[in-house]
């Protein structure tokens, strides 16, 4: 399990900066920035831009990612923002509007 | 209330810097600058440095505090507790080493009204809506109660002031010189 979990019943409004791990499943807005992987669960709700490692999504996401390893939207995922990762994995049967740039 | 959700963890690491609200339990471990608002319970642990007004049902601290706490049902303050704030619950247990700076009051807390949770919206209303809400007490306990009232109305006294003073601007420090004075000095 992540070493921060944000669950479903939680909001938070603001900045959340952090050197592990962080899985949301609740609703963030605001910016996060991980140094670790960033895991936006199926029902999370999140309108934020968004610095990670590893950033995969599951539930919903509006706002840029910029990861330093790799993107993974997952099925079922709903994305719009842009992507700034070396590697970047969408996934069957995920929404995704938005830049790509894999520093080509 | 609805059944807690998934425990809620904000890791040593992180740092908060916003609001944090919610129906479930939350346990904080890293550093939250802003507020916590939770209706499940909230857990302080040791070593987590928070600049924040906290509320939950059962609000349990062993880290360091700095704002006002509320707990609907209680708080525990562990003994690698620190708290600076004013502390109002139901219950309120202190164990031996913990170290408190503030007031606190086991008044009962009506659900849903967390006048702790907002303390930067409204500092000089608090302190005057808390006796109100004291009102029907002192029979109960005459003898702490009137010697606590006075303070907080005394500091929420002056505050309305400034508002109430009329804004006229001060008198002119130089006489005004009247448009020509200077032209018909020249002439004469």
């Amino acid at each position: 399990m992540a070493s921060t979990v944000i669950g479903a019943g939680i909001v938070i409004e603001g900045e959340v900066v952090t050197e592990e791990d962080i899985a949301i499943h609740g609703v963030l807005r605001g910016r996060i920035e991980s140094k670790d992987a960033v895991a936006i669960e199926q029902g999370a709700t999140v309108e934020a831009d968004v610095t990670g490692s590893e950033v995969s999504v599951a539930g919903q996401l509006t706002g840029n990612v910029n990861a330093s390893d790799r993107v993974v939207i997952a099925t079922g995922a709903r994305m719009v923002g842009d992507v700034k990762a070396a590697r970047f994995t969408i996934q069957d049967g995920a929404q995704f509007k938005g830049h790509v740039d894999m520093e080509v | 209330m609805a059944p807690h959700r998934t425990e809620s963890v904000v890791g040593e690491s992180v740092s908060v810097t916003g609001r944090i609200t919610g129906d479930g339990d939350l346990e904080v471990r890293g550093r939250v600058d802003g507020e916590v608002d939770v209706r499940g319970d909230l857990t302080i642990a040791d070593g987590a440095v928070l600049r924040a007004a906290l509320a939950g049902a059962r609000v349990t601290i062993r880290g360091a505090v700095l704002g006002d706490v509320t707990g609907t049902d209680a708080i525990f303050l562990d003994a690698s507790a620190r708290v600076v704030g004013n502390l109002r619950a139901p219950r309120i247990s202190i164990a031996l080493g913990a170290q408190v700076r503030g007031d606190l009051d086991m008044g009962e807390v009506i659900a849903g009204e967390r006048p702790a949770a907002r303390p930067a919206q409204r500092p000089a209303a608090q302190p005057a809506a808390r006796p109100a809400a004291r009102a029907p007490l002192p029979p109960a306990r005459p003898v702490a109660m009137p010697r606590q009232n006075p303070a907080p109305i005394a500091i929420a006294a002056p505050p309305p002031a400034p508002s109430a003073a009329p804004r006229t601007p001060p008198e002119p420090v130089v006489p005004a010189i009247k448009k020509g004075a200077k032209a018909a000095k020249k002439k004469a």
